[in-house]
């Protein structure tokens, strides 16, 4: 079960063989290689099947249309249309990531923004107590009025009365979120 | 004809004859060849003696990436055509593209196999269930 696989691996036995072809190419799109997947060197027994070759089919042996068929081609179509693991592997890197990275949103959410179970939401945020938080955030609005030499006053968009945005969608230059 | 040629005046810049190019860009375009014609424009070309095991590789490419069953006359030239140039394999790659053609159509298969029974008799060549191609040991 190759759950990462990206190729077809060839087994070690067939690899080391001297017969192995290393410019052998095999695949659906392609299905009439034009080198055969053993090469037959001279004298080897599949050089002999394929003199053999030349006289009438019908005198090769079954045997002998294996080798032939084995000598020339790695897969048949039925083996080369086989799929892989993959999928399992791909899902299972998929909850990896998905489990680490709710850890960590967890760790956030209690350890940095202090929200205990029960105790946050769009709901509980409404209650006395998280009031103070909205004022702290808009306090950061103070960064948009104030006058220093290195502040980039959006005066254009910025509603220097109401102290919002004029259009609150436009985008902000300061980057905050 | 070339005489009268030889003595015809030098075309100058101003008189030019029209170019090969421009003729067949303002021509009408050739009519669609009949289903007829496909099939004997293939068998032509696999029968043809000229046809070795690299040209049978690019018709036969051609052939099988179309979505399309051609007429048994041309799997016969092309098994014929395997015999020619002595490729057992190449045959037997053939028959399993048909099968392969014809998807989860069995009875389509079987016609096939039925009209080329005869051509794997006179050549000797077994079927794909014969030499057990279409099973595959699954690997656990």
């Amino acid at each position: 079960m190759k759950f990462l696989s990206l190729a077809r691996t060839i087994p070690e036995e067939t690899r080391t063989t001297p017969e192995f072809n290393l410019h052998f190419y095999e695949t659906l799109h392609v299905p009439f290689p034009l080198r055969p997947f053993q090469i037959g060197r001279p004298g080897s027994e599949l050089a002999a099947v394929r003199a053999k070759e030349s006289g009438d089919w019908k005198d090769l042996s079954g045997a002998e249309k294996e080798a032939l068929y084995r000598g020339a081609f790695m897969q048949p179509i039925t083996e080369q249309q086989q799929g892989t693991d993959m999928w399992k592997g791909i899902i299972g890197a998929m909850m990896l990531v998905m489990g680490s990275i709710s850890c960590l949103t967890y760790e956030l959410h209690t350890d940095v923004s202090g929200f205990k179970p029960n105790q946050a939401g769009f709901w509980y945020f409404w209650q006395p107590g998280w009031a103070q938080v909205r004022k702290n955030i808009a306090a950061e609005n103070i960064f948009l009025e104030y006058t220093g030499s290195f502040n980039q006053r959006d005066y254009k968009h910025w509603d220097y009365v109401n102290h919002v945005w004029k259009n609150p969608q436009a985008t902000r230059i300061d980057g905050a979120d | 004809m070339s005489l009268f040629r030889a003595l015809r005046p030098a075309l100058t810049a101003q008189t030019r004859r029209l170019t090969v190019s421009a003729s067949l860009n303002s021509a009408a375009p050739a009519a669609p060849l009949r289903r007829d014609d496909v099939m004997a424009a293939w068998v032509e070309y696999f029968d043809h003696p000229d046809c070795d095991y690299y040209n049978y590789r690019l018709g036969a490419q051609h052939l099988f990436s179309d979505d399309l069953l051609f007429d048994p006359v041309v799997y016969q030239a092309m098994l014929y055509a395997c015999r020619r140039f002595n490729n057992f394999p190449a045959a037997m790659r053939t028959l399993e593209l048909i099968r392969l053609k014809c998807g989860d159509r069995e009875d389509v298969y079987d016609w096939v196999m039925q009209e080329l029974a005869p051509t794997l008799e006179d050549l000797g060549i077994p079927t794909v269930e014969d030499m057990n191609l279409h099973i595959v040991e699954t690997e656990l």
